[in-house]
C-alpha cells in the first residue's frame, strides 16, 4: 500500500520558508513530502471515551404536545480522549443541538448524552470541561480581568491560583493591553478571545467549541486553529462544530456529518477524504523532461499520470505571508509580484 | 393609643410550634412537588420513566445542595449586585423617593398627631418604594440572563442551581439593604426636622392662681386666702396647636409640664422678677418633649375580672372577661363603677432593685359612660395592690387605695410610691407603711394590682396591656432601626419570591405573580379571616357557594344544609352535599393557601414607633426573622428544583 | 411590483393623516390661559368648559394628590379600597389620629366625589367627637369635620351638597347637640376658626349682637352659598328636595333671631332681626317650586289660587245649581245599596260602620266629569267644562303648595316671625326671660322687699301671658305653640307651689281653646296615673 499521505496544504516550498510548526524531520532539499504530525495515523480508537451519545434524540413539541421539529434523530457518536472531533453540517442540521445536549443545556427526548461516562446534566463533571459558545455570552459590564476572575470563582479556585490563571490566560490570548477595558468595548475578535480564555480557565480535559472560526478574519482563524492543535498536543480532547468545512478539514481528526438531524457520515477525516484511487506525490522542483520517465514508471505499476503541475499555495498562506512581511517591513510593496 | 401586637408571645414559647409548622410545610411541599413532577413526566413518557425521573431528582438533590460553595455563591451575588447597580430602576426609584419626600412637604401640618402622620407617611412611602425596587430587580434578572444566554457560560461551569438562586437573593438583598440604610437615615432626619417647633406665652392668658384655703406646710402657714400661689395660662398657637399650663410657685420659682397635645408637651418655667410683675418674658418654654420615646413596658402576666358578686367572671371559653358594653371592638372588657367589680393584673418578678422609690405605672384605660354626668371632669378610679392569695375572693393584705382621674385616649402616667399605707387581712390599717414590692409579693414573686371604678353608672374598660410598669426608655433611634429591620425583612421576602417566580415564568409574568404575592401577603390576615369568618377558634367558615346562595336568596336565606333538610328529592340532597363538600375544600384550600405567603402586615412596626413603644427584639423581631428565613429557605429550595429541571437552552 | 403597491399605500396613509390633522386639532386643542383669561380654543375644550366638566373646572387641582395618583400606577381604586377598610378598622379600634391620616390619603386619590368627603366629615364631627369626654375636645373634632368639608368644597366648587353640609355642621350641630351651650360659646370666641371660615364666607356679615359671629348667621351664609350655586346654574340640585334646600337660609335666620332672644335681648335689634327673618321668608315664598305635574308654583300665590278656585266653584254652582247635590245623593244611595251597608240608611247606621260610612260619603262626593257634564244643559256645557278644568288645575296647584308648606314647616315659621316682631310679643318674651331667671334662683312667688313688690316667677309668667294675649296672630293655635314650653314651665312652678293649674288663661279664643285642650289632656293623664298608682298600692297625690 502506498504510503498514505494527507493532502497537505503545506507546499514544500512554503514549508521551507516558514517556521516548522509541525516539526518534520529534515531530509534535505527536495524529496518526498514530509510527514506532518497530522499525516501520521493517530489512532484514538483505543482511548477512553470522553463524551458520547447513545440513541440521542431531541424533538421539540409545541404547547399541545404535538411534534414540531425533530432536531436530532437517534444519534450515536463517541468522542475519544486526545482527539479533535468535528461535527459538521449545514445550519439546522442538529450540531448545535448535540452540543447543547452534551452540555446539559437541553434534555434529551430519548436516549442519553454522556460526559465522562456520566449523564450530561450532572454538575460535577463541568469542572473538567470548557465551553466556547458561538456568541459571546459574557457580562458586558465587567472588564477582562473581572470576567475571568468571576468565572474562576465559579470553579471554586482559591485566590492565588485564580490570579495566576487569570494572568496566564490573558497573556495567552494576547489581551493584556485591554484587560482593564469593559467587555462592551471589545471587538468581535477580542470577545472571542476572552471567551476562549474563560473556556480554558480551569485547564479542562474536554473543550467544546461551537463554531470557533466563524466570523474571524484569516489571522484569527489561523490562530484559533493553531490553538486547537496545540490543545490536542497537550493531551486535551476537543469537540468542535462548524459549517466552515475548510477549517474543520484542517484540524479535525474525526468528523461526524449531520443533516436534518440524522448522522450521515462519521469517521476519520483522512479516511473519509481520501480519494482511494489517486495517489499524489509532492516533490522538489522537477524538470518537464522527467515527466515521460515518470509516466513510464507509473505505467509499469498500472497507473496513469493524471496531472503534473506546480501546486498552488492557499490564499490563506499568501495572506499570512504578506502580513508577516508587512510587520517586518512596513510600507508599500517594493516589487510587483507576478 | 393601642398598639396592636404589643403582647407578643415569648420567644421560647413560639419556637416549638413554629418549627412544627415549618416541618409540616416542607413535607407537604415535597409531597406535592413530587406528585406534580411525577404527573408531568408520566404524561409525556410513561409512569415508570416518571418514577425514575422523580427519584433521580430527589436523590441527586441532597448532595447537590450540600455541595453548595460559598465562593461561587458570593461571586454570583457580586454579579447580581453590579447588575442591579447598573439597572436604571435604581435611579428611577431614587428619583421617586425624592419626589415623594418633596410631596410630603405639603403634608397636612394641621393634623393633631403630626408624629403619626410623618412616620406613617415615611414608612408608607419607603415600603412602597422598597417593594417596587426589589420587585423590579429580582424579577427580570434570571429571565434576562436566559434571554441573553449569558446563563450558558454559567451553567456550563460546575455551578449548582441553588447557588444561582442564593447568589441572586443575596446580591439583590444587598442592594435593597444599602438602599434601606440610606433611606433610614434620610427619613430619620426628615421626621426629626419636620416636627420641631416653638411656642411663646400668650400674654392675655396669664392668670394668677390664688389660694382658696390657707396652705400649711410643716406646720407653718405659707399662704393665706387670696395669696398668689401660682400662674396659669396658655401658649401661643404654633404648628396649629397651643398648650395650657399651671405653675405653682415655690420661693418665686416654679416649673411644670404643659398638657399633652399632638404627642408632646413642653416644660414651662417661671421666675418671678424682683418687682413682682410677671410678664411674658418671665416664662421660658422648652422645645417639644416626649415626642420620640421608646417605652419599655413590663406587662402583667395575666388579667382577671371580678364580677358584681365579687367572683371571677369568665365567658364560655373560660377566659376571664368583664362586661360587654356593645362596642364592635372587643379588646377592652369593662367593669362597673360603684360596685364590687374589679380588674386584676398579676405582675410577676418585679425586682425591687429596678424601682427605687416609685413604681412608674402607665395606664391606657377606656371609659364608657352610661350618663353624661359631669362632662368637665373625667371618670374617677382607684387602684391598689394586693398580695395574691389562694383565690381572688379570699381576703389578703392590701395597700391603701390610690385614687386618680382617668384620662381617656391618652397614655396616663401614675407614679405610685413604693411605700404606701397598708391594710391587713381584716381590712384594718397597718401601723407602718408597707413596701409594695416586698410585703405584698407572694412566694412565687407575684403581686396583684387591682383597679376599680368609683363613679356610679360609669364603666372603665381595660385589657391586659392597659396598665403596665414602665422601665427606663430605650433609645428611639434604636427603635427606628428595629422598625426598619421589619422593612428589611419585607424586602428580602419580595426578593426571594421574585427570584422564585422568575425561575419558571418569564419576566413580566413573574412580576405580576410576585406583585400578587405581595398583595396576598399584605392581606393575609384578611384572607385568613374570610376563611375562618373571624372566629377565634379558627373554625372554617361558610364557603363561597353557600355565601353566593345566601346573597341571591336574601330574605329567605337558608344555608345549604337547611335546604337539604327541606327536600326529599335524593338527587337534590346529594347534589347539595356535594356542593357543601366543594365549599369545605375551597375554604380549606383558602386557609392553606393564605399560609403559603408571608404576613407582611405583621412586619410593619411603624405603630410601635408612633405610639412610642420599644420593639422587643426577642419576642417580636426574632420570630419574624426566623420566619422570613424559613420562607427564603423554602423558596430557594423550590426554585432549585425548578431551575434544575429547566431546559435552559429551549 | 410589491414595492410600487407599498409606496403607493404609504402615500395614501400620509395624505389621510395630514387630512385628519385639521379636524383633530380643531377638536382637541386645549384651552389656554387660566381663570378669567381662559380661552378655550378647541371644540372639546369649550364643551368641557360649558358644562363644567374639566377637572380644572371642578375646583382646586392638587399637585401632591395628582402625583400620588400617578404613583399608584393605575391602581388608584385598589388603593382607595384598601384605605377605606383601613380607615374603618382604625375607627373601630379607636385610633382616631390614624383615621384622620388615612382619610387624607383617600381624599388625595378621590377628591371629586361628595360621598368621600361627607362620610369622613361625618365620622369626624359626629362619631369621633362623641367618643371624647372633654367638651372642648369634642368641639375641636367638630371643627375638624367642618374644616374637612370646607377643604372638600375647594376641590368641588360646583357641588351644592358641600355648603349644605357645612351649614348643617355649623348650624344645627352646634345648636342642638347635647353640649350646645358650650359649643355656642366656644364658637363665638373661636377667632382662629372665624379666620378660617372667612376665607370662604364673609364673616363680618355674620356678627351678632355682641359683635361676635353667630353660628346661625354663619350657617345662613353657607346656605346662601348653596342657594347661589344652584341659582347660577353651576350646580345641579340632583336629588335634593327643593323646598328644603331653598328654605335653609330663612330657617337659619329664624333660629338666629330666636337664639338672640334667648340670650336676653328684646330691643329694637331683635325686632329688626325678626323683620329680616320675614324678608328671607318672603323671598322664599316668592320662589317657584316644581309640582308633580311639571308646572311651577309659588307659596305666595296660595291665597290667590284658593280664591280663584272658590270663584270657579261658585260660578259652577251658579250655572247648574243642584246638579252636584243630586249626583251626590244618587251616588251615595248606590254605595249604600252594596255591602257592607246593604241598604241601611244613615239613621240606622251601627257605630261600627260609621268610619266606613264617612269614607263612603267622601267617595260619593267624587264627581265623574263625564257624568256631570252629561247632566248639564247643552248651552252651559262648554263653560262648565272649562270651569271644571280650571278648578282641577287650581286644586292641584293648591295641593302642591300645601305640600311645600308642610315640608318647610312654613306656617310655623311665618307665625313666628309675624308674632315675634310685635311689641307685645317682645314684652312678653322679656317677662318670660325674667321669669326663667327667677325660677332658676328659686324665686317662684313674689315677695315684698323694702316695701317694694318683687315679682316671682309665677307673677312674671302671668304678666307675660297677659302680654301675649295682646298679640295679633295669623292662627292663634299656632301662636300657642310658640309659648308651649313657657306654659309647661309655668305649670311646673305652680306644681312646686302646690297651686292648682288655672283653667282659663287667655282671652284670645284660639289661644284659650288650645290651652284648654292641653290642660284637659294633662289632667286626664294625671288622673289615670293616679288611678294606676293607687291600684298598685302606692299613694301619690
Amino acid at each position: 500500500m502506498a504510503k498514505s499521505e494527507t493532502s497537505s496544504k503545506t507546499n514544500s516550498k512554503v514549508n521551507k520558508s516558514q517556521s516548522n510548526k509541525e516539526g518534520e524531520p529534515e531530509e534535505g532539499g527536495g524529496g518526498v513530502a514530509v510527514e506532518t504530525a497530522e499525516a501520521s495515523k493517530r489512532d484514538f480508537s483505543q482511548n477512553e471515551v470522553v463524551a458520547e451519545t447513545r440513541n440521542l434524540s431531541k424533538t421539540y413539541h409545541d404547547f399541545w404536545g404535538r411534534q414540531k421539529v425533530q432536531a436530532l434523530k437517534s444519534l450515536d457518536i463517541e468522542i475519544r480522549k486526545g482527539e479533535i472531533f468535528g461535527l459538521l453540517g449545514p445550519n439546522g442540521s442538529g450540531k448545535t443541538t448535540t452540543i447543547k445536549l452534551l452540555l446539559g443545556l437541553l434534555f434529551p427526548t430519548r436516549g442519553q448524552a454522556l460526559l465522562f461516562g456520566k449523564d450530561a446534566t450532572e454538575v460535577k463533571q463541568k469542572e473538567r470541561i470548557g465551553y466556547l459558545p458561538e456568541e459571546s455570552y459574557l457580562y458586558k459590564f465587567l472588564n477582562a480581568e473581572e470576567t475571568l476572575d468571576f468565572y474562576g470563582r465559579l470553579f471554586d479556585m482559591p485566590r492565588d491560583l485564580r490570579k495566576k490563571r487569570v494572568e496566564e490566560l490573558i497573556t495567552m490570548v494576547g489581551l493584556n493591553w485591554a484587560k482593564k477595558r469593559q467587555l462592551k468595548e471589545y471587538s468581535k475578535g477580542m470577545t472571542r478571545r476572552i471567551g476562549l480564555a474563560q473556556a480554558l480557565l480551569n485547564d479542562p480535559e474536554l473543550i467544546i467549541l461551537d463554531e470557533p472560526t466563524t466570523g474571524l478574519d484569516p489571522i484569527g482563524t489561523r490562530e484559533m486553529k493553531d490553538l486547537i492543535l496545540r490543545l490536542r498536543d497537550e493531551g486535551k480532547t476537543v469537540l468542535l462544530c462548524s459549517h466552515l468545512l475548510a477549517d474543520v478539514q484542517d484540524v479535525c481528526d474525526r468528523i461526524a456529518v449531520l443533516y436534518g438531524g440524522d448522522l450521515k457520515e462519521m469517521g476519520r477525516v483522512d479516511d473519509l477524504l481520501k480519494v482511494q484511487n489517486i495517489t499524489q506525490f509532492s516533490t522538489t522542483a522537477l524538470p518537464e523532461e522527467a515527466r515521460t520517465e515518470i509516466e513510464e514508471v507509473l505505467k509499469k505499476h498500472g497507473a496513469d499520470l493524471l496531472t503534473m503541475t506546480n501546486p498552488t499555495s492557499t490564499l490563506e498562506e499568501l495572506f499570512l505571508k504578506i502580513v508577516k512581511e508587512s510587520q517586518e517591513r512596513p510600507g508599500r510593496r517594493g516589487a510587483v509580484h507576478k | 393609643m393601642i398598639v396592636e401586637n404589643q403582647l407578643a408571645i415569648p420567644f421560647l414559647q413560639w419556637l416549638p410550634d413554629a418549627l412544627l409548622a415549618f416541618v409540616a410545610v416542607i413535607s407537604v411541599l415535597l409531597v406535592l412537588g413530587s406528585m406534580v413532577g411525577f404527573l408531568s413526566v408520566a404524561f409525556r413518557q410513561g409512569p415508570t420513566e416518571a418514577v425514575y425521573a422523580v427519584a433521580n431528582v430527589l436523590f441527586k438533590a441532597v448532595p447537590d445542595v450540600m455541595a453548595t460553595s460559598p465562593r461561587r455563591t458570593f461571586a454570583l451575588a457580586k454579579i447580581a449586585f453590579y447588575e442591579a447597580m447598573r439597572n436604571k430602576v435604581l435611579v428611577a426609584v431614587l428619583i421617586f423617593l425624592l419626589v415623594m419626600l418633596f410631596g410630603s412637604w405639603f403634608l397636612d401640618s394641621k393634623n393633631d398627631s403630626p408624629v403619626v402622620l410623618y412616620i406613617s407617611v415615611v414608612f408608607g412611602a419607603t415600603t412602597y418604594l422598597i417593594f417596587l425596587l426589589s420587585l423590579f430587580l429580582s424579577v427580570f434578572s434570571l429571565p434576562n440572563d436566559i434571554k441573553n444566554k449569558t446563563i450558558y457560560t454559567i451553567v456550563t461551569k460546575p455551578v449548582r442551581p441553588l447557588e444561582i438562586i442564593l447568589g441572586r437573593v443575596l446580591g439583590f438583598g444587598a442592594i435593597g439593604s444599602l438602599f434601606l440604610v440610606l433611606v433610614m437615615f434620610v427619613s430619620y432626619a426628615f421626621v426629626q426636622r419636620g416636627l420641631t417647633h416653638e411656642h411663646q406665652i400668650n400674654v392675655d392668658s396669664i392668670e394668677e392662681i390664688t389660694a382658696q384655703n390657707p396652705i400649711i406646710q410643716n406646720g407653718e402657714v405659707i399662704a393665706q386666702i387670696g395669696d398668689t400661689i401660682g400662674y396659669r395660662g396658655k401658649t401661643t398657637e404654633d404648628a396649629h396647636h397651643s398648650h395650657k399650663f399651671e405653675i405653682y410657685l415655690e420661693e418665686g420659682k416654679g416649673s411644670a409640664q404643659t398638657d399633652f397635645k399632638s404627642d408632646h408637651y413642653h416644660t414651662v418655667s417661671l421666675t418671678v422678677p424682683d418687682d413682682g410683675i410677671v410678664t411674658a418674658d418671665s416664662f421660658t418654654i422648652s422645645p417639644p418633649q416626649g415626642m420620640f420615646r421608646s417605652r419599655v413596658p413590663v406587662y402583667a402576666s395575666r388579667i382577671d375580672f371580678l364580677g358584681r358578686n365579687g367572683e371571677r367572671s369568665v365567658d364560655n371559653t373560660g377566659k376571664s372577661v368583664g362586661i360587654f358594653v356593645g362596642k364592635e371592638w372587643m379588646y377592652h372588657s369593662y367593669i362597673e363603677g360603684g360596685s364590687e367589680m374589679a380588674a386584676v393584673w398579676t405582675f410577676k418578678d418585679l425586682s425591687p432593685e429596678s424601682f427605687e422609690e416609685t413604681l412608674p405605672l402607665e395606664l391606657n384605660l377606656s371609659v364608657f359612660r352610661l350618663s353624661k354626668g359631669d362632662m368637665s371632669r373625667g371618670i374617677a378610679g382607684e387602684i391598689y395592690f394586693r398580695k395574691p392569695s389562694s383565690s381572688l375572693q379570699v381576703k389578703s393584705e392590701e395597700s391603701v387605695r390610690v385614687p386618680f382621674i382617668v384620662k381617656e385616649f391618652e397614655i396616663q402616667s401614675l407614679a405610685v410610691p413604693r411605700e404606701l399605707g397598708g391594710l391587713d387581712i381584716q381590712g384594718n390599717p397597718t401601723e407602718n407603711k408597707i413596701d409594695v414590692l416586698k410585703d405584698l409579693v407572694n412566694d412565687k414573686g407575684e403581686v396583684e394590682l387591682w383597679l376599680q371604678c368609683t363613679d356610679t353608672r360609669q364603666y372603665l374598660g381595660a385589657a391586659r396591656a392597659s396598665i403596665y410598669v414602665r422601665t427606663p426608655d430605650s433609645s428611639y433611634f434604636l427603635n427606628f432601626v428595629k422598625a426598619y429591620i421589619g422593612l428589611w425583612i419585607q424586602m428580602v421576602l419580595v426578593v426571594a419570591f421574585g427570584v422564585f417566580f422568575s425561575t419558571f415564568l418569564n419576566g413580566p409574568i413573574s412580576m405580576l405573580t410576585t406583585l400578587l404575592s405581595i398583595i396576598i401577603g399584605s392581606f393575609k390576615e384578611h384572607i385568613f379571616l374570610i376563611a375562618t369568618s373571624g372566629r377565634e377558634d379558627n373554625q372554617l367558615s361558610v364557603g363561597p357557594i353557600e355565601a353566593a346562595l345566601r346573597v341571591l336568596t336574601q330574605t329567605d336565606s337558608k344555608g345549604l344544609d337547611l335546604i337539604a333538610a327541606d327536600t326529599t328529592n335524593p338527587l337534590l340532597v346529594y347534589g347539595l352535599s356535594a356542593l357543601q363538600w366543594i365549599d369545605y375544600f375551597v375554604v380549606l384550600a383558602l386557609r392553606a393557601f393564605s399560609n403559603l405567603f408571608p404576613d407582611f402586615s405583621q412586619l410593619n412596626f411603624s405603630n410601635s414607633l408612633t405610639a412610642g413603644y420599644n420593639i422587643n427584639f426577642y419576642n417580636q423581631l426574632l420570630p419574624q426573622l426566623l420566619t422570613a428565613f424559613g420562607f427564603v429557605l423554602v423558596t430557594s429550595l423550590v426554585s432549585y428544583f425548578f431551575l434544575k429541571t429547566k431546559e435552559i437552552a429551549k | 411590483m410589491k414595492n410600487k403597491a407599498f409606496s403607493r399605500n404609504k402615500i395614501i396613509y400620509l395624505v389621510v393623516i395630514v387630512a385628519l390633522i385639521f379636524p383633530l386639532s380643531m377638536l382637541g386643542m386645549p384651552a389656554t390661559g387660566t381663570g378669567e383669561n381662559r380661552v378655550a380654543s378647541g371644540m372639546l375644550a369649550s364643551i368641557r368648559d360649558e358644562h363644567g366638566l374639566g377637572t380644572a373646572n371642578l375646583g382646586k387641582v392638587d399637585p401632591s394628590g395628582a402625583s400620588m395618583q400617578l404613583a399608584m400606577l393605575g391602581m388608584k381604586n385598589v388603593a382607595a379600597h384598601i384605605l377605606w377598610s383601613k380607615a374603618l378598622h382604625y375607627g373601630k379600634t379607636e385610633q382616631f389620629d390614624k383615621v384622620s391620616a388615612t382619610v387624607k390619603q383617600i381624599v388625595a386619590l378621590h377628591p371629586y366625589f361628595f360621598k368621600v368627603w361627607d362620610f369622613e366629615a361625618h365620622n369626624l364631627s359626629y362619631n369621633i367627637s362623641a367618643q371624647f369626654d372633654d367638651v372642648e375636645v369634642r368641639y375641636h373634632w367638630l371643627k375638624k369635620g367642618t374644616s374637612f368639608m370646607m377643604e372638600g368644597f375647594e376641590y368641588n366648587a360646583n357641588q351644592s351638597r358641600f355648603p349644605k353640609t357645612i351649614a348643617r355642621h355649623v348650624g344645627s350641630k352646634i345648636d342642638k347637640a347635647d353640649e350646645k351651650i358650650q359649643y355656642r360659646q366656644y364658637f363665638r370666641d373661636d377667632k382662629a376658626f372665624h379666620d378660617e371660615l372667612d376665607r370662604m364666607v364673609e364673616i363680618d356679615s355674620s356678627r351678632g349682637i355682641d359683635q361676635k359671629p353667630h353660628h346661625w348667621l354663619v350657617s345662613r351664609l353657607w346656605s346662601k352659598q348653596m342657594v347661589d350655586l344652584l341659582d347660577s346654574g353651576k350646580a345641579h340640585i340632583e336629588t335634593q328636595t327643593p323646598v328644603l334646600v331653598y328654605s335653609a337660609p330663612a330657617k337659619a335666620y329664624s333660629y338666629y333671631s330666636k337664639r338672640s332672644e334667648e340670650s336676653g335681648h328684646f330691643d329694637a335689634y331683635i325686632k329688626n332681626a325678626w323683620k329680616r327673618t320675614e324678608r328671607d321668608w318672603v323671598e322664599f315664598a316668592s320662589r317657584s317650586f316644581p309640582t308633580l305635574r311639571g308646572g311651577v308654583v309659588k307659596i305666595e300665590d296660595l291665597v290667590v289660587y284658593q280664591d280663584q278656585q272658590a270663584l270657579a266653584n261658585e260660578r259652577l254652582t251658579e250655572l247648574v245649581p243642584g246638579v252636584r247635590e243630586k249626583l251626590y245623593e244618587e251616588r251615595l244611595t248606590e254605595i249604600l245599596a252594596e255591602p257592607p251597608f246593604n241598604g241601611l240608611s244613615e239613621a240606622e247606621m251601627p257605630p261600627v260602620l260609621i268610619p266606613e260610612y264617612e269614607m263612603a260619603k267622601r267617595r260619593a262626593r267624587v264627581l265623574d266629569e263625564e257624568v256631570f257634564l252629561a247632566r248639564i244643559p247643552e248651552e252651559h256645557r262648554a263653560e262648565a267644562k272649562m270651569l271644571i278644568r280650571r278648578s282641577l288645575d287650581l286644586s292641584s296647584k293648591v295641593f302642591s303648595i300645601n305640600q311645600d308648606i308642610a315640608s318647610a314647616n312654613y306656617l310655623f315659621f311665618r307665625e313666628e316671625y309675624t308674632v315675634e316682631q310685635q311689641e307685645s310679643a317682645l314684652k312678653a318674651r322679656e317677662l318670660f326671660y325674667k321669669a326663667k331667671i327667677a325660677a332658676n334662683n328659686v324665686v317662684f312667688r313674689g315677695y315684698v322687699e323694702n316695701g317694694v313688690q318683687v315679682d316671682g316667677a309665677k307673677e312674671l309668667f302671668e304678666k307675660g301671658f297677659a302680654e301675649w294675649d295682646k298679640v295679633e296672630f295669623i292662627n292663634p293655635v299656632a301662636g300657642y305653640e310658640l309659648i308651649g314650653d313657657e306654659i309647661q314651665l309655668y305649670w311646673g312652678i305652680l306644681a312646686e307651689l302646690e297651686i292648682q293649674f288655672p283653667e282659663k288663661l287667655f282671652e284670645t279664643e284660639g289661644l284659650q281653646l288650645r290651652y284648654q285642650e292641653i290642660y284637659e289632656g294633662t289632667i286626664r293623664r294625671a288622673l289615670e296615673d293616679n288611678e294606676r298608682n293607687n291600684d298598685n298600692g302606692n299613694n301619690i297625690n
